[in-house]
């Protein structure tokens, strides 16, 4: 096992005091850690890939004795790529965790149970939130619900838009194998990508299930999209997003993910 | 020389032959022993050595070193009787000076002294705003900014932050998943839904629901029959003219057994809603049932008021419950 | 790994496997410690020395010591003897292995607790770091009241403090709009964290209260810094503070830094 120097610290530094970045800031972060410390920063950029991800794997493979580890996530919103330091352990030692109380935890509990079982959009509105509150064991007032949503959604657990709540990618990347193994028959697994699926597109007659990124990909070119769970075949209902690839995610990011479809096609 | 000395002195000519300098001294004076002027430049010789010892004390601005040796140089002239013991004061004196010289200039460089509330009042400049009279601010904003530009003067650990493991896990009993977002008035729900909703689809396909639902399914298939089969409004089944929150739990019960097909509403000749029980609601299909309408009902206490009136109610349909559901 | 082993050949093992425990167990006097590792099969050494790394890290949210009476009841356990070797090796892996951070003990007679200070040196250019919008307010507030302790001479009276604070709209006696009490956060948060000190003057009635930098802001920060920070406010050189300049010599000069 390749040992830890000072540059893989500042890469975990910055992920512990950040949370979660997109693929654009790894990459700026790797730069800057590299020219802080002398570690090679090749011009080649397949190359410098190659050995950012050997970076990775580094503190990797040293981390895991902790139980911690750099994982990746993908936006539910437009499938770009995001990489969070997360804890992948579960004992009396993680519940000491002091960024929330338990109180407030119990609430996100029930923001997380709503919109895995309630929820067909994977989404909570902010006044069923403070509806709740009246759940818990101890009284929250709305405006103290109200900091925590704000709060969470700095710390990108969520993400709200006009009102209404979503898990945040970081929370879906963290939470994926709790919210399967807690609520195994709400939970919808897309059928492209198999990862847990929250906002998404659903079929009209069976239960199959797509984020919008991966319905997009699966019919991009295609006239007329069927369903592609075994067995069904019912026409896709659905406005595909992002078919000529528009859109949220920024031009570059839409390059990379193009790059990469293709890149996957040709290996197939 | 000796036509200077005075006649006072005269007694003691032999022994005073080695002494030539500074004799004048004493004119007024009885004369030293020599023993004792002997220890009188002693003690200026250690004083002088020890100045030079402590020369960086004494020319220090923060220091009164200073002053004290010279107190000290005026304790030790008293007894000075002679010339010579005279020279070794100016000595020491030249060095005071000297020093002193050296301590003022010293002092000349430190022309900042710290002022806390001027320095206060540099920070609000840059970082704040100075209101009416001496009350300067710093608002948010500014201790933001401030936090930030003192940043890398702070070696301070970052912290790790995670979810998953800081909160108990509980796994939920297997149930069948709705499909359906289920946006009902969520006010309306709020106490009953995480058991009775749980329990009720649990056991769905053995017929066995909660007491409560049961118990308004039974009001509901009596009066069904009463009335030859024919629909019942739905106003009167579920308005309880004693208890708004009653009503209000009629309601959430009703439309349980609307969504798991124990029964169905519907709008009559007159455009006004009815229920009526169904039959076999086990026959239907997953598929029949993703075909039910949703619908939000919202019931305020001004609403209640006003369909109790329309509707001429005095006694509930559905018995008023004694104990309140938890 | 046979576990029929007899229990001294383990332990030698162990000290030959992992070179930073075997120069620490030179190093140890504590032979009760060496006693309790030796009852421990090395694996579950392992186990507890990891477990104590991320119970670092976690606790370390709160910025408050860590006792070392909290980690033997919530990491060590029945092993609690063994402490001495097991944080020495927990904290060997959080400065080699892991994130680059360095535990330090904090003095204090009472009872033994620890911090955590970052050994990646910030400069004005490190960016990798963020700081929340409370920690950056709370932050900017202790620097300010560092400075204000370092230029005054290493303490200030509480009513000077208080005074001074008061230019800046930081008034200990009424509700601030950034800082809530601020009474509280200076004299109770600020002082457990170990930023500040709080020292009541003896047969003082009311009570008054002198200021010193704590044992956490010796550890994160220097005179120097402090004194760079109170220049840019001042626009001035360093030097030309010639007491201050005088004792941040000094301070540099011994080897804590302490004055």
């Amino acid at each position: 096992m390749k040992g830890i120097r000072r540059s893989h610290q500042m890469f975990i530094q910055c992920f512990m005091s950040r949370g979660f970045l997109d693929a654009k800031e790894v990459k700026h972060l790797y730069k800057s850690c590299c020219e802080t410390f002398g570690d090679a920063y090749l011009a080649d950029e397949e190359e410098r890939r190659k050995l950012l991800l050997e970076f990775v794997l580094t503190i990797n493979n040293n981390l895991r004795q902790f139980h911690m580890e750099i994982k990746k996530g993908v936006s539910e919103e437009d499938g770009s790529n995001f990489y969070g330091l997360v804890n992948m352990s579960d004992n009396n030692i993680t519940r000491l965790a002091s960024d929330y109380t338990t109180n407030e935890l119990e609430l996100f509990k029930k923001i997380v149970e709503f919109i895995v079982v309630e929820s067909a959009t994977g989404e909570i509105g902010s006044i069923e939130v403070v509806n709740l509150t009246e759940k818990l064991d101890r009284r929250m007032s709305k405006n103290d619900a109200e900091n925590l949503i704000n709060r969470m959604e700095e710390d990108k657990w969520i993400r709200v838009k006009q009102g209404r709540i979503s898990l945040g990618t970081r929370a879906i990347l963290e939470l994926e194998q709790y919210i399967l193994s807690v609520y195994p028959d709400s939970a919808t697994i897309c059928n492209l990508c198999n990862k847990l699926c929250l906002k998404g597109q659903t079929c009209g007659s069976c239960d199959c299930k797509l984020h919008f990124h991966c319905a997009s990909r699966l019919f991009r070119g295609q006239d007329e999209p069927k369903c592609p769970k075994a067995g069904c075949g019912e026409i896709w209902s659905h406005d595909i997003p992002n078919r000529d690839v528009t859109m949220r995610s920024t031009a570059v990011e839409q390059e990379d993910r193009h790059s990469r479809t293709r890149k996957r096609k040709l290996r197939h | 020389m000796n036509s200077v000395k005075s006649n006072q002195t005269n007694g003691r000519d032999e022994a005073e032959d080695d002494e030539v300098v500074g004799e004048n001294m004493d004119i007024l004076q009885p004369q030293q022993k020599e023993s004792e002027r002997r220890q009188i430049r002693q003690r200026y010789r250690d004083f002088i050595e020890d100045m030079q010892k402590t020369q960086h004390d004494l020319i220090n601005p923060e220091s009164d070193a200073i002053n004290e040796r010279l107190r000290e140089v005026d304790e030790l002239y008293k007894p000075v009787r002679t010339a010579r013991e005279a020279a070794l004061d100016s000595c020491a004196l030249a060095m005071i000076a000297n020093y002193g010289r050296q301590k003022a200039q010293a002092l000349h460089t430190e022309f900042v002294k710290f002022q806390p509330v001027e320095f206060a009042e540099k920070l609000v400049n840059l970082f704040g705003s100075s209101g009416a009279g001496d009350m300067g601010n710093i608002p948010f904003e500014g201790w933001v900014q401030m936090g930030e530009n003192i940043r890398p003067y702070f070696n301070r650990s970052p912290a790790f932050h995670f979810m998953a493991g800081s909160f108990e896990k509980e796994v939920q009993k297997r149930r069948p998943t709705p499909k359906e977002p289920k946006d009902k008035s969520s006010k309306d729900e709020k106490d009953t839904v995480p058991t009775q909703l749980r329990s009720f689809e649990e056991q769905q396909k053995n017929e066995a629901t909660t007491a409560e639902v049961e118990r308004v399914l039974a009001q509901l298939q009596k009066y069904y029959e009463e009335s030859e089969k024919n629909p019942i409004c739905f106003f009167e089944f579920i308005l309880n003219p004693h208890s708004f929150g009653q009503t209000i739990e009629n309601l959430f019960y009703s439309s349980f057994l609307i969504r798991d097909g124990y029964a169905k509403i519907f709008i009559d000749e007159d455009g006004l809603p009815v229920i009526e029980p169904v039959e076999k609601p086990e026959e239907e299909t997953a598929h029949e049932k993703q075909k039910h309408h949703q619908t939000v009902v919202t019931l305020t206490p001004q609403e209640w008021k006003e369909l109790l009136k329309v509707y001429e109610i005095k006694t509930p349909m559905i018995p008023t419950r004694t104990v309140e559901p938890n | 790994m046979p576990k029929a082993k007899p229990r001294r050949q383990e332990a030698d093992d162990d000290a030959s496997s992992a070179a930073s425990q075997t120069s620490f167990s030179q190093t140890q006097s504590n032979t009760q410690a060496e006693r309790a590792m030796a009852g421990m099969e090395p694996a579950e050494q392992e186990r507890r020395t990891n477990d104590l790394v991320q119970y670092l890290l976690i606790m370390d949210q709160r910025k408050v010591p860590i006792k070392k009476l909290d980690i033997n009841k919530q990491v060590l356990k029945e092993h609690s003897k063994a402490f001495p070797i097991i944080m020495r090796s927990a904290s060997d892996k959080l400065s080699k292995v892991s994130v680059g951070l360095k535990v330090i003990e904090m003095q204090d007679n009472k009872q033994k607790s620890y911090i955590l200070v970052n050994e990646i040196e910030q400069t004005s250019e490190s960016q990798h770091l963020r700081w929340s919008d409370e920690e950056k307010s709370k932050m900017g507030l202790v620097m300010v009241i560092l400075s204000l302790v370092f230029m005054n001479g290493n303490t200030m009276k509480d009513s000077l403090l208080w005074h001074t604070l008061k230019k800046m709209g930081v008034d200990h006696e009424h509700q601030h709009e950034v800082f809530g009490d601020v009474k509280k956060l200076v004299m109770t948060e600020f002082v457990r964290q170990g930023y500040l000190e709080c020292i009541k003057q003896p047969n003082s009635d009311p009570p008054a209260f002198d200021f010193k930098w704590g044992q956490r802001s010796k550890q994160e920060t220097t005179k120097r810094k402090v004194l760079q920070f109170v220049c840019k406010v001042y626009e001035k050189e360093p030097q030309q503070w010639t007491s201050q300049w005088q004792d941040l010599l000094q301070s540099e000069g011994t080897p804590n830094g302490n004055a």
